[in-house]
Parts: C-alpha cells; structure tokens; sequence
C-alpha cells in the first residue's frame, strides 16, 4: 500500500526511468540484430577537378583510411599510394577485394573470413550501385573486412562501395528508406535481423551462389571473381 | 487501477523482458562454452585459434609472409604437435590436409586451460595478419589506439 502511493505520487519519476533505462538497453541489440554502421572508400574523381589529390580528398582519405585515385590506385592516410590491380575497390583484411553492399567487416574473434551474414530483410530490395547499375540484393553479406572499432558478435560494418552515409544514392545510408538504413548503431529495428551461414557449412556454397547470381544479373560480372576466390578455397 | 500505474507495470514488464533478453545470452559466452573438454571440436566456431585453410589461402601475401612468420616459433609450444619445419608447414598453406592436421592438434591442445596463454597468442597473431589489410577510418584506428595502450603495460610485465 505504501509502495502504491509512493508509485502514486513519484509516477512520472518512476516512467522517466524506465524509459531511460529502456533506451539504454535497446542500444545494446539483442544477439541476432545487427549493430550496424557503413563506411566507404572516397573516390577522388568525385572531390577534384584535377588530377592530383585536392585538399577536400585528403581530409576524406585522413577520415575513411584511404581513397581511390586515377589508375586503379589506393591512396593511404599515411600517404602511401598501392597498386590495386584488377580490384576496382580496395583489398579488405580478408585479402578479397571489397564489394559493395555485399562485403561487410566483422570482428574475427567471432567470425572467420568467408563467413556469410544472412538477412531476410535484405532479400530483394533494389541496390543502386556506384558504377552506375542496379543490383536485386540477395539477402547475404560476406565476412571479408575487419576493422579496430567493430567488436562484439553482432556489431557489422557494412561497405558502400564510393558511396559515403550521407549521399543521397546510399541505399544504406542516413536518407535511405527506414528499412534499409544501416548507418545507426544503437538502431535495433527488425529489419537488421540476421543469422550466420559459416564458411563450409551446408548451406554454404548455395548462399555464395545466391550472391554470384545477383552480381552477374546486375551486369557485376567483374565482382563476382571475389566471391569466387572465397568459395573456391582450393581444397 | 489508474493510467499512470498501468503504463508503470506494462512499461516494467517490456523493460525486464529486454533485460532477460541481453542477459540469456552475454557477447563471449559462446567462445568460452566450445571450451568444455570432451565435446567434439568445430572449428568453424569461436574461439579462432589459427586460420583455416581457406581462410589463410584467400590472404594477400604479405599476410601469410608475417602469419607464418610469427605462427612457426609458436608452434613449437604446442604439445603432441611434431616439429613443425619451415619448409612443412609453407606446404601445408598449399594443401588443405597437412594444414588441417595441424589446425586439429592445436585446438586439441587449446581444449586445455593450461594452455591458455600459449593458445591467445596464436590467435592474436591470426588477428595481426588481419589487421594489415583492415579498414583504417578515424574510429578504427582511435580503437587500435585504445586497445593498443590497454595491451602495453601487459607486456612490460
């Protein structure tokens, strides 16, 4: 009865705690939604007229880790400039080349390379692509990045390709439709349910054919070589 | 009962099944229960002691160079593991069953507490050849700064 009365009188107090703590909570996910963020890899075409690096590029190169200059090259934030080859991206820790809104980074005490992210929600939504074409999503991600910040068994880092959060043509991104945003992290919405196919296990090489699939259908054929050298594994 | 009380208890009712839910199942818990002595071993699951076959095949050279590297002189430190030679286990990172046979005696041997440290190791050294070709933005390498200052009175001890 007291405790009645004093729930009666502090109500609005007992409420405001509640909801903080609820807010609290709800930040944290629970273990099969993802705590999602994206990153990109800056282009220098789309910072600078000329042909060398513009002060706009390096601030984005010092902020992303690197960015894509003329001739296939990777311009470090140390200042380094590698050779990428055939890789129209950038060479993830996996040692695949990235591709985007498909590859993810991960933490790899919880995940090996290779491993797939499922997530149904994904599953036939229209991806604008930086190149210019559009890409049925298959509802897979593969585990080909790692980065120092993303810890934790549900904590993704998903790669948009040129595309950084802000651009209006990231369908990840802060102006993306609701149910496809993965720019919060502390954002626990159903849509970013997932589960994990890993590398080798039976659904394995049909969920990597999936993928194969919705690259060669959006005219990718080029990016389809990364998930080929994963599912190839050379036994 | 009055509004404000029924939105109490329902608001404290959905705050302790959100509770429930993030306690049923702490980040790490699930490394550490593939640790009982006596189940069959998945590799496929954590913890990662050391790379598998396909993880290591699909690696830029430079990371095998600094895995095998660092992996060799650690492996020696691993019991009921024969002496691994240079030469073998470069031939292991091109066939998957001399690579598996070693993989399976070192999770064999990381199934023992004892062999804790030794077995942390290992797997740091697979996270360091990851990290050279890992993603670099501002957050992740303010991260590597953290964890790196965290690690370095470790060390000195």
């Amino acid at each position: 009865m007291l405790l009645y009365s004093g729930m009666k009188t502090n109500w609005k107090l007992f409420i405001a705690i509640i909801v903080f703590s609820e807010i609290g909570y709800s930040s944290m996910c629970s273990n099969n939604v993802a705590r999602s963020s994206t990153y990109f890899i800056p282009k220098m075409s789309d910072y600078c007229s000329g042909s060398t690096p513009c002060p706009k590029f390096r601030r984005q190169v010092r902020m992303q880790g690197s960015g894509i200059m003329p001739g296939n090259k990777l311009l470090t934030y140390t200042g380094k400039k590698l050779k990428m080859g055939s890789c129209g991206t950038a060479f993830g820790a996996s040692g695949a080349c990235l591709i985007p809104f498909i590859s993810v980074a991960a933490d790899p005490r919880y995940y090996r390379m290779g491993d797939i992210i499922q997530m149904p929600s994904m599953k036939g939504k229209v991806i604008q692509l930086p190149n210019g074409r559009a890409m049925v999503h298959p509802g897979y991600f593969v585990v080909q990045d790692t980065g120092g910040a993303i810890k934790g068994r549900n904590r993704f880092d998903f790669f948009t390709g040129t595309y950084g959060a802000n651009s209006l043509a990231n369908s990840f991104g802060t102006r993306a439709q609701a149910d496809m945003r993965m720019t919060d992290v502390n954002d626990c919405d159903p849509h970013k349910g997932f589960t994990v196919v890993r590398r080798g296990s039976g659904n394995y090489q049909n969920s990597l054919l999936a993928i194969e699939d919705s690259l060669r259908n959006s005219g990718n054929s080029r990016m389809v070589a990364s998930v080929e050298k994963t599912a190839g594994g050379a036994r | 009962m009055k509004l404000p009380s029924l939105v109490l208890v329902i608001a404290l009712a959905f705050s302790l099944t959100s509770f429930a839910e993030e306690v049923a199942a702490p980040p790490g818990a699930a490394a550490k229960d593939k640790e009982a002595p006596g189940e069959q071993i998945d590799m496929s699951e954590p913890p990662y002691w050391m790379f598998s076959y396909e993880e290591f095949h699909d690696l830029q050279q430079m990371q095998k160079d600094l895995y095998m590297e660092k992996l060799l002189p650690n492996l020696a430190k691993v019991p009921r593991l024969d002496p691994v030679s240079k030469k073998e286990l470069e031939d292991a990172g091109e066939w998957f069953q001399s690579w598996n046979r070693i993989q399976r005696k070192v999770y064999e041997a990381c199934q023992d507490k004892e062999m804790l440290v030794t077995c942390e190791e290992l797997s740091d050294i697979r996270l360091e050849a990851l990290d050279m070709l890992s993603n670099k933005k501002l957050e992740n390498r303010k991260a590597d700064e953290i964890e790196a200052k965290s690690k370095k009175p470790k060390k000195s001890k």
